[in-house]
C-alpha cells in the first residue's frame, strides 16, 4: 500500500500525455464540454470518510477553462497549485463526458 | 484554441512548476519583497528596519500599505513582533522566505484580485453566466437562488483558501 500512495510527478507527466493522445485520436483536438456546474467537495470533507459532506458548493467548469486559458495566454507565468484542482475538474469532465472514448 | 494540445501543454507547466523551484539565501522582508512586487507602498515599510516596524505595530500604526498580501505580510510581522520575531522574520530580522515563496505568494494575490473580480460579475448578473439555462429554467425561484448562493460560496471559499495559503506560507508551514 505504501508504494501506491507515492506520485511520481514524471510518470503522471508521461501518463497524462499518453491518456491525452489517445483522447485527441478518438475525439479531436477540440472537444466541446456539455455540461457546466458541477458539485465541489472542499478538501476538509473530501478526504474524511467518516463523514457525510455536507459544504458542497458550485463550481464551473467554463470558469476554470477560463483561468486556464489564461495560464496558458501567460504560459503559467502566475500559476498556483490550485491550478492543478482547476485542470483535474476539466480531466475529469472529459473523463465523464466521453465514457467510450478508448 | 486546439483545446487537448492546451490541456497538455497547460499540464506540462503546471507539473514543471511541481518538480520543485529555486530557492536562494535568505531576502530582506521589506526590501525584497517591495522591489520585487510593489507590496508596500515606497517610502512606508520599505524604508523601515524590523526594531522600527516593531515600534510602528506597537503604536498601532499600520502602514500604507497596497494590497491584501502586503498586508497579510506586515499582519505576520505584526504578530511576529509579539511573539519574538518568529514565523516569516528569523530572529535576526532577516525574512525566511524563499524567491519561490515570494513568487508564490505574488501569484496567491493575483488569483485573489481575479477571483474577486470573478465574484463581482456573478454576483452583479448570475444570468451572464448561465450558459447553460440551469438559472433561467430552474423549477422555481428558491432553487433558482439556491444556486446563485452556492456558486457565490463556492468563489467566496476559493479567494478564502488562497488567503489561508498566503498566510500558511508567511506563516513557514
Amino acid at each position: 500500500m505504501g508504494n501506491n500512495m507515492k506520485v511520481n510527478v514524471d510518470e503522471i507527466r508521461t501518463i497524462l500525455n499518453l491518456l491525452l493522445d489517445k483522447l485527441k485520436e478518438s475525439k479531436g483536438n477540440i472537444i466541446v464540454l456539455n455540461n457546466d456546474y458541477y458539485w465541489n467537495i472542499w478538501d476538509n470533507e473530501l478526504y474524511n470518510p467518516n463523514k457525510k459532506p455536507e459544504g458542497l458548493t458550485l463550481g464551473q467548469l467554463s470558469s476554470d477553462l477560463d483561468d486556464l486559458n489564461m495560464l496558458y495566454q501567460s504560459q503559467a507565468e502566475d500559476a498556483t497549485i490550485y491550478d492543478l484542482k482547476k485542470m483535474s475538474e476539466i480531466l475529469k469532465a472529459l473523463s465523464h463526458e466521453n465514457p467510450i472514448a478508448f | 484554441m486546439k483545446k487537448t494540445f492546451f490541456i497538455l501543454y497547460i499540464l506540462n507547466l503546471l507539473l514543471v512548476s511541481c518538480s520543485g523551484a529555486a530557492t536562494i539565501p535568505r531576502v530582506n522582508a521589506f526590501s525584497g519583497v517591495s522591489s520585487q512586487w510593489g507590496w508596500f507602498t515606497k517610502g512606508t515599510v520599505q524604508a523601515l528596519s524590523p526594531s522600527e516596524l516593531a515600534d510602528f505595530a506597537a503604536e498601532g500604526i499600520t502602514p500604507s500599505i497596497t494590497n491584501a498580501a502586503g498586508k497579510a505580510a506586515y499582519m505576520g510581522v505584526v504578530d511576529d513582533v509579539a511573539g519574538g520575531l518568529g514565523g516569516a522574520l528569523g530572529a535576526d530580522g532577516i525574512s525566511k522566505l524563499t524567491k519561490s515563496q515570494l513568487k508564490s505568494i505574488s501569484s496567491l494575490e493575483k488569483q485573489i484580485a481575479k477571483h474577486q473580480s470573478k465574484l463581482a460579475d456573478y454576483i452583479n448578473d448570475p444570468m451572464k453566466f448561465d450558459n447553460q439555462g440551469h438559472l433561467l429554467n430552474a423549477p422555481n425561484d428558491a432553487i433558482r437562488q439556491k444556486i446563485i448562493e452556492t456558486r457565490i460560496n463556492h468563489l467566496n471559499i476559493e479567494i478564502q483558501t488562497f488567503q489561508q495559503n498566503i498566510q500558511k506560507i508567511l506563516n513557514g508551514q
